[in-house]
């Protein structure tokens, strides 16, 4: 069982970045006023941002990096780990964590990781790069998370064009003996593979087009998250020795609002203490957990000591949860590309 | 909850004015299955599955598929 405590690790920064192109869902083609308008009311989604082709993801996360490594004043040669979740990486060869070592200018001595995740990564990705700092070989590390998923998109698809959006983002963990552990709940449902795929490009088939474009079956999606968040959330709370009601913030993974509803009432957490940011940016995939603390709460993470619990949850199918304590930390405001 | 009362459940959470016919399953979007499908799982407590919904021809069909979910 995937249900674990790390120590003597914290977050001291968060930062992030998004394009500034926005694309409206009132402007969606092939839908009526009424369709459209159901449409946002059931998803939360109003706006989305869309990368141009020559932005990456890489080059979202690479942007929040610089300005957090900056307003932290660390020093980079510090920097002993890099780790970079994302489903759109620059090349299939090599790793984007190795290309974003050198665009930082980071030190040879700093460790790089690409992690395949979609929803769920940011909480698998915080479980890698705390994991790999707790014994204290490595002081300081970078936890960069985002997607251009927008670009795995067919254009005119509804079932997927109206949800999904771009973003990167970056974290700082530290090594500190002092801090409280971070409790983790990671699962995974890999007979469920094909629920949200890109099924061409990879070497399964080599003779289907270099074009890639993401299938969704979201009735597939929506059931397994019903099903499969709130016992994993009760099952971290339990794990780590804490009520539900000593959580601050809940921070979903920006879904749809349907869904993360139905999983808040099913939770009985009070609607104060879920933000969203689904209205404004959509579903950026690994991104949302970070993009949401940055964007709607940035007072209460520079300024206040806030136990969270953070949940990710779908393409795999994988979920996780993490309970954790975060204090006065960095967070500079929301960079637009 | 008897059908009348789910009959009402469903019909209630759309629009009176949004095309919506509960005698044929086979024409909701993905997105009304959806709205629907979570209805039910907070109403009954039963989650159906995409063959499931799909397997009904209207609703009292459905409601015969959570009832006996549900016993």
């Amino acid at each position: 069982m995937a249900l674990f405590k790390v120590s003597n690790t914290k977050i001291v920064g968060v930062s992030g970045a998004v394009p500034k192109n926005k694309a409206s869902n009132k402007d969606l083609v092939g839908l009526n006023k009424q369709q459209i308008d159901l449409l946002i009311k059931t998803t939360g989604i109003e706006s989305r941002r869309v990368s141009p082709d020559e932005v990456c993801a890489s080059d979202l996360c690479y942007t929040a990096a610089e300005k957090l490594i900056a307003e932290l004043g660390w020093k980079k040669d510090e920097i002993g780990a890099l780790i970079f979740v994302t489903q759109t990486p620059d090349y299939p060869i090599p790793g984007t964590s190795m290309i974003l070592q050198d665009r930082l200018n980071l030190p040879k001595s700093c460790m790089t990781i690409d992690i395949n995740q979609g929803c769920a990564g940011y909480v698998y990705g915080l479980s890698v790069i705390s994991s790999l700092m707790s014994s204290g070989g490595i002081k300081k590390g970078l936890l960069l998370v985002g997607d251009t998923i927008t670009k795995l998109i067919e254009k005119g698809d509804n079932s997927v064009v109206p949800i999904f959006s771009d973003a990167g983002t970056a974290t700082a963990v530290e090594f500190d003996t002092e801090s409280e552990d971070m409790s983790f709940n990671l699962q995974t449902d890999g007979s469920g593979y094909e629920a949200i795929i890109v099924p061409e490009g990879g070497s399964r088939d080599v003779s289907k087009a270099s074009i890639k474009k993401m299938r969704m079956q979201g009735h597939s999606v929506f059931t397994f998250a019903l099903k499969e968040v709130v016992p994993n959330i009760n099952a971290v709370l339990e794990f780590a020795a804490r009520e539900k009601d000593q959580v601050d913030y809940y921070i979903f993974h920006q879904a749809n609002k349907l869904l993360n509803e139905s999983i808040r009432r099913k939770m009985g957490i009070d609607s104060s203490k879920v933000p969203y940011t689904l209205s404004k940016f959509g579903n950026t995939s690994c991104a949302t957990i970070p993009l949401t603390l940055i964007s709607e709460l940035s007072n209460e993470v520079k300024s206040q000591n806030l136990n969270l619990i953070l949940s990710g949850f779908g393409v795999g199918l994988s979920w996780g949860a993490c309970c954790l304590n975060i204090s006065d930390i960095v967070c500079p405001d929301l960079i637009e590309l | 909850m008897g059908f009348s009362e789910f009959e009402n459940m469903i019909k209630g959470l759309f629009e009176p004015d949004y095309p919506f016919d509960t005698s044929l399953i086979a024409s909701w979007s993905s997105m009304q299955s959806l709205i629907i499908v979570s209805a039910i799982d907070e109403h009954y407590d039963v989650l159906l599955s995409h063959q499931e919904l799909k397997s009904a021809k209207n609703i009292h069909e459905l409601h015969n598929i959570i009832t006996k979910k549900k016993s």
